[in-house]
């Protein structure tokens, strides 16, 4: 009988710890660098080492309106990150010049990319990272552009570390 | 899984109200000390679990058989050989694993049985082998922050099968055989898994095996549990004096 009840204790414990499913490797840690951003300096056109700031900077997708933006820098800034799409191989964005300003000057690029994805842990599952495609940059040869011209820096886009793409204006 | 929960208890009550019954029984039974030499015994069976949850849970098709022989008093040759195809959403990723397993080992019984009885209380050791395919079937991409909403990806890029994958772990279990009928056992066995080798796919990890259930990224350890329903032919080549 005794026997009987320590082999019954011992299946009752080990239903409890079936039972208890939570474990750490569920929670993905904050700290994990996920799909990158596009990381773009902005210089002058005139003189290409010196950054130069794009004043009341906006930058949105195309058919969303100027509320739903997805960076907007009141003072300006000559670095910023942009998402890329990960349901098409090309992410389309307008950028402001000067938004709600009289002169002000919308750029729309398309930014064409490939990706491939990289599995994480369990938690996070996968994280994409970025391709340049062989022509990387659309929209801003027209005249109008304030963007006068690009370079890449990075033709792969795998962490956030540093600028992929310089702009000059 | 709450289903599987439930039969979980319903199935190891019925097991636990035999073993009353059958000490109940035994008490009024007079000893009988001769030593009869133990029978080969070959025992083969199901497990119960997984028909039962496969009938509930759509995402789940599993089918186990176990087998036994017995090649001494106490010790017992025994196997589960089993398949097993389920589709699971693992956080950001839904997968589907399909496979099967082979287990090889022996069971030691510690239960004193009276004469003619066969009830078994073991502990055990299983060598195991499984060989199984990875198909993922989407998955979100990881994103700290969401601008386009979440980037589902449903073909291409790291969607897809990827097969030829194995596993080889050590399972140490303790369980029960309670015969219910004329040469018909119930019994259940838990079990606890050490991982000893797997081959993972270069950009996939390893996160559920057929047979080992779940693996953790953390540790090398899973558990396992199987209900069986086993009928036992006995022979014997041996004639005893």
């Amino acid at each position: 009988m005794k026997r009987q009840t320590t082999l019954i204790s011992i299946f009752i414990f080990f239903c409890f710890t079936f039972l208890s499913k939570c474990e750490r490797d569920d929670i993905c840690k904050e700290d994990t660098s996920g799909t990158p951003n596009l990381i773009i300096r902005f210089f002058d056109a005139n003189n290409v080492t010196e950054p130069k700031t794009v004043p009341l900077f906006l930058i949105n997708q195309l058919d969303d309106d100027y509320r739903d933006y997805i960076r907007r820098y009141i003072l300006g800034t000559d670095s910023i990150s942009i998402p890329l799409r990960g349901s098409q191989n090309f992410t389309q964005l307008k950028f402001f010049y000067n938004w709600g300003s009289e002169d002000q000057n919308i750029d729309t690029l398309k930014i064409n990319h490939d990706r491939f994805d990289v599995y994480l842990n369990r938690a996070c599952g996968f994280k994409g990272q970025f391709i340049f495609n062989e022509n990387p940059i659309e929209g801003i040869s027209t005249e109008n552009s304030w963007i006068k011209s690009y370079k890449i820096i990075k033709d792969s886009i795998l962490n956030e570390d540093s600028m992929h793409l310089a702009l000059y204006h | 899984m709450k289903t599987a929960c439930t039969w979980h208890y319903i199935i190891s009550f019925i097991f636990i109200a035999n073993l009353q019954s059958l000490s109940a029984q035994s008490k009024n039974d007079s000893l009988v000390n001769d030593k009869i030499k133990a029978p080969l015994t070959l025992r083969f069976g199901i497990d119960l679990f997984q028909p039962a949850i496969s009938q509930f849970d759509k995402t789940f098709k599993g089918f186990e058989i176990v087998g036994d022989l017995r090649i001494n008093e106490n010790l017992y040759l025994s196997s589960e050989i089993g398949t097993l195809e389920r589709t699971q959403q693992s956080e950001l990723i839904n997968f589907t694993t399909s496979g099967s397993y082979f287990k090889f080992g022996i069971d030691f019984n510690m239960y004193k049985n009276w004469t003619g009885m066969n009830n078994q209380v073991f502990l055990g050791i299983r060598f195991a082998n499984s060989l199984y395919n990875h198909n993922i079937n989407n998955y979100v991409l990881y994103r700290t922050e969401q601008f386009f909403g979440e980037d589902l990806v449903q073909d291409g890029y790291s969607t897809g099968k990827l097969s030829d994958l194995n596993a080889q772990w050590v399972e140490f279990l303790v369980g029960m055989k309670v015969q219910v009928l004329k040469n018909t056992y119930m019994g259940f066995s838990l079990r606890l898994n050490r991982l000893l080798g797997s081959s993972s796919s270069e950009n996939f990890g390893v996160l559920f095996i057929p047979g080992f259930n779940r693996v953790t990224d953390e540790n090398i350890f899973g558990s396992s549990f199987n209900y069986t329903i086993t009928y036992s032919i006995p022979f014997r080549f041996r004639k005893s004096k």
